[in-house]
This record gives C-alpha cells, structure tokens and sequence, in this order.
C-alpha cells in the first residue's frame, strides 16, 4: 500500500456456492472490541469494500452484537489483503476458512 | 460546549477545521509520541498489529513479517501528514483520512492502556487516570465529526444487499 488514503474500491463477492477444491474460499472476520466507535467502523467498511450505509451498518452491528462478523470472502491472498487493509484502520480483523 | 461540528464539509473534497489551537497540539503532541515507540514491541501497540491468523502462528509469522513494517510506514506516513498539516485551516479528502486515522490510533493505545471496556462511560474525579481517560473521550469526539464529515461525501451504494 502506498498512502494512507486508498480510495474505494469495488469487492465482488461470490454469487454461488460453488467450490473451487484447490481454493477454498476464505472469510474475513472483524471482531468486537470496546475501543473502535460504531461509526468509524462502519464507515472502514464502506470505504474499503464500497458497501452501502445499510449493509456497512448491518456487518457493523452483527459485529457489535455477535462479537463477530465475515464482512468480506475471498482467496486466500484477497482477504489477507482486506485484513491488512483493516489492521490499517486499526480494526480487529483474521482470516480463516470460509466453511 | 462545542457548538456545531468540528469538521464542515465544504465541497469539492475539502473540510474546514474547527478544533481549537490547544487540542490540535495535543493531537500533535500525542501522535509524535506514538511515532517514537511505533517500532518498539510494545504491548500497548497490541491493537495497532493484529494478529491475522487466530489459529495458526505458523502462517500468521509469515503474514507479520511483511505486514508489521508496512503498518508501521502507513502510520508514520499518516502522523507526517497531521504533523505537516496542523496549522491549515481547510484539509483535502487524503489529509482529513490521515487525521482520521492518527486520532483513531491514538484512541486504541490510549483505550489500551486505560483498558476500557464497553461499560466505562463515567468519568471518576478521583481515578488517577482520569485525565486520560478525558483525552480519550476527546479523541472520541473529534473522531466521530471527522467520520461523519467523511461519510457525507463518500459515493452512494445504489445497489446496496443490506
């Protein structure tokens, strides 16, 4: 990465269920924390994943509420690149197997 | 009392500044502190470094050794622009993200080193920490008319599957 400011960007999430064996797809998980405000949190998403208020605002509260939520899938390499993304914006995110 | 927001939207990319001189030079202050242990393996940078991988240290060692001197360029590059910019009035789109980040990095080590949890909304006189823990409602409250300044002009999501 190269600035503090990436512009938005597109994500285009799967739309099916299909498998690919040799590339299980990974989620990324952002986890509840006391410190991050619920607005600044929302916002992170809309900005990094372009999200919508309404979905930035529904992962959000999933996040709050459930103490996580997968706000994005992808490779393995995609969403270590999103995690990254989000510890940039000191949000508390991992990735794992999308299951 | 403040009255109004912090940070106006004033077209074309650009917010104007409200916050006065004396918490602009705390912010300052606070972010060159935070710029001189950034590399140090401090455990109260903890929430600026994630861990990754939750369940696998092997592969989370990997993503650490290239991600951690990046975040830490990425955050010494944003606390240049804060430190660069501290006397303008008007802030472009980059320059406001920087001090977004800056103030919500700061309000991480500080809600670290308070340890506050979900409930902490009081503030005690007498808690030995209570400036601090002051500073870090501050910082709260500067960073949410940032947000909110910022929100106003990203693009709308028409096609939003909330």
């Amino acid at each position: 990465m190269s600035g503090p400011a990436p512009t938005p960007m597109e994500v285009q999430l799967p739309e099916s269920d299909v498998l690919v064996e040799e590339d299980r797809p990974w989620a990324v998980i952002v986890w509840n924390d006391p410190i991050n405000l619920m607005s600044y949190v929302s916002f992170v998403f809309r900005k990094l994943f372009g999200y919508g208020q309404a979905k930035a605002d529904r992962l959000m509260r999933d996040v709050h509420e459930k103490g996580r939520a997968n706000v994005v899938s992808g490779t393995r390499s995609e969403c270590e690149r999103h995690v990254h993304r989000l510890h940039g914006h000191g949000l508390w995110a991992t990735l794992e197997h999308d299951d | 009392m403040f009255l109004g927001s912090l940070i106006v939207p004033k077209g074309h990319g650009t917010y104007k500044i409200r916050l006065a001189k004396n918490i602009i030079e705390l912010i300052v202050r606070l972010a060159e502190d935070l710029d001189s242990i950034l590399d140090q393996d401090a455990p109260i940078l903890t929430r600026l470094f994630p861990t990754a991988y939750a369940d696998n240290p092997e592969m989370d060692a990997g993503y650490q050794i290239l991600a951690r001197d990046q975040l830490v360029d990425q955050r010494r590059e944003a606390i240049d622009i804060v430190r660069s910019t501290a006397e303008n009035s008007i802030l472009n789109e980059e320059e406001l993200a920087a001090w977004m980040r800056v103030v919500n990095d700061l309000r991480l080590v500080i809600g670290t080193r308070l340890d506050v949890s979900e409930d902490d909304h009081e503030l005690d006189e007498n808690d030995p920490d209570a400036e601090l823990m002051q500073v870090y409602h501050l910082l709260g409250v500067v960073l949410s008319d940032i947000v909110e300044a910022m929100t106003s002009n990203l693009p709308l999501n028409l096609e939003d599957g909330a």
